[in-house]
């Protein structure tokens, strides 16, 4: 009976130390993921003041390099932002981004990049008839076109050299840029002409879309911007910047602050204006960013890969040239060039509103239809 | 052993699999909300592949962190649960970071940080979204293995082998 009972105590003493023993391993586990959860709020908080402590200097508050400038630090949506200055002309050719004129197989070609357009082709762009806008905007306000549309943002009117602006932040890698430029340049032809374009592409990581660039792109340079274009109009400017990194890789771009800072070593005041503008309206969220007179566009106005707009590869206007994309733009009949007229609609009416409707396209119903509709 | 026996032990419950089914249909559907919002189209296949990896990793995460709570009520099992959330959607914001990010850009706005300091944060997520993702998925990985020895305990398998380990010692 009693060693029974001695028996008992014993298993029970045993018992007992086992359960400290694994209480003790759950403790420890326990200290261990508390510090785990606390080492990573920890370090998420330091990460935020590290971004917040960034320096703030990028953002010049005054010019004075070429002409007298309104700073833009006190801008408001009703006032005007006044800025004197030579535009940029970029130079016609690029010693280190030659035209490439072998054919080079789709997704991996840049067959004719940098190349300009002739005049046949250029014609396309500055000469496409009113009746096309007119028709693309019909469909888009019955309906009967998809994935175009915008939600502007209200801007500050870029007024330089006494014209209002239209401003373009994009990068020669992105595959909505390469997209939204071809909407972008028949909207402009409207307002004045392009005495230059070039054949362009999406990087080969975002695409290898066939596109326009503005100026010549420094399509191997490792980080830089091409600033400027060979647009003329009496009634805007076109202040133009694309982030310029290989072409062969994958899409990449670089903060504003690395922007202002290339802007600032132009001298170009207009420029330099246009970059403290996109900085204080806090709108920017990737590119193709622009500004229409008073709109700003925080991306693209429309989605138009082609006939049918995919979600995944393949792309159909990847397998579209140069050529196609301008043949179908001078006799649109499907789908892919009507939503390019509806996106380039958008912007008119837009610019229209923003110019008190002083220049012809502002006069097409489809138009003034798309101003009342839209509010602008 | 014992980490292995207790993931079959969880996952060969009907309710856990299920759990695990449900998770990852919800954070695919979320992946898929936020890349159509960023009007983003996923050009690369490793882009994919470390998504469904995210996804797959951050619901057997859920599943573990689950029943950890249901047999401990442990606070570490809560930690690992919203780990589990916050990874996938977090995931999924960087993965559908391209050329334009609407929805990441407009939190970065609302956490105050402006245009330049969001361009900052914004450009390096683009331009290392895979990376980030690999990260991810290997901390998920870790968390996995490490919520499993909590798990154990809970288990008759799990139970066994401390024991064993504690007598051997």
């Amino acid at each position: 009976m009693a060693d029974s009972k001695e028996n008992l105590e014993k298993e029970i003493k045993e018992e007992k130390k086992e359960e400290k023993k694994i209480e003790d391993v759950v403790k420890s586990l326990k200290i261990i993921s508390w510090s785990a959860l606390a080492i990573g709020i920890i370090a998420i908080i330091v990460g935020i003041l590290a971004i917040t402590s960034l320096p703030k200097t990028s953002a010049p508050t005054s010019v004075t390099s070429v002409a007298p400038v309104t700073t833009v630090s006190n801008a408001s949506f009703s006032k005007a932002i006044y800025v004197n200055g030579s535009l940029i002309t970029p130079s016609m050719s690029l010693p280190d981004a030659p035209v490439i004129t072998q054919n080079q197989s789709f997704g991996s070609r840049l067959t004719n990049i940098n190349e300009p357009l002739n005049a046949s082709e250029l014609a396309v762009i500055n000469n496409a008839s009113d009746s096309y806008f007119e028709q693309a905007g019909l469909m888009l306000l019955n309906g009967s076109i998809d994935s175009v549309g915008v939600q502007p943002q209200n801007a500050p009117l870029l007024i330089v050299n006494g014209k209002p602006s239209v401003i373009y932040l994009g990068a020669i890698t992105c595959i909505f840029c390469g997209e939204n430029r071809w909407a972008m340049a028949l909207a402009l032809g409207r307002f004045g002409k392009f005495n230059a374009l070039f054949k362009g592409y999406s990087s080969f990581g975002d695409g290898d879309l066939p596109t326009l660039y503005w100026a010549p792109a420094e399509y191997n340079i490792s980080s830089g911007v091409d600033f400027g274009n060979f647009y003329n109009s009496s009634y805007i400017n076109f202040i133009s910047m694309d982030y310029a990194s290989p072409i062969r890789q994958g899409f990449e771009l670089q903060p504003l602050s690395y922007f202002i800072q290339q802007a600032e070593s132009t001298g170009s005041a207009p420029y330099i204006a246009a970059l403290q503008l996109i900085s204080k309206l806090n709108n920017f969220q990737g590119t193709p960013y622009s500004i229409w007179g008073r709109f700003v566009v925080p991306g693209a106005d429309a989605v138009d890969f082609g006939n049918v707009n995919p979600s995944q590869p393949p792309i159909p206007l990847e397998y579209m040239t140069h050529e196609q994309v301008l043949s179908q733009l001078a006799h649109p009949n499907d789908m892919f060039a009507w939503r390019e007229y509806a996106a380039a609609d958008l912007y008119i009416a837009m610019t229209c509103a923003s110019i008190n409707n002083t220049a012809p396209i502002c006069a097409l119903p489809a138009i003034q239809k798309i101003e009342s509709v839209n509010g602008y | 052993m014992a980490k292995a026996k207790t993931f079959k032990h969880i996952f060969t419950k009907r309710l856990y699999f299920f759990e695990f089914v449900l998770g990852s249909l919800i954070y695919t559907l979320i992946y898929l909300a936020i890349v159509n919002t960023n009007k983003f189209i996923i050009l690369s296949w490793l882009s994919e592949v470390l998504m469904g990896l995210l996804i797959l990793s951050s619901s057997i995460l859920l599943v573990i962190a689950t029943f950890i709570i249901k047999n401990a009520s442990k606070p570490s099992g809560y930690a690992g649960g919203a780990y589990s959330v916050i990874v996938s959607l977090l995931g999924s914001l960087f993965v559908s970071c391209g050329c334009q990010a609407p929805l990441l850009a407009t939190m970065l706005y609302f956490i105050g940080l402006n245009a330049v300091e969001a361009s900052f944060l914004y450009s390096f997520f683009a331009s290392y979204n895979a990376f980030i993702l690999l990260a991810f998925i290997i901390i998920n990985i870790l968390l996995i293995y490490y919520y499993l020895g909590m798990a154990s305990q809970y288990t008759k398998e799990g139970k066994k082998e401390i024991m064993k380990k504690v007598f051997t010692k």
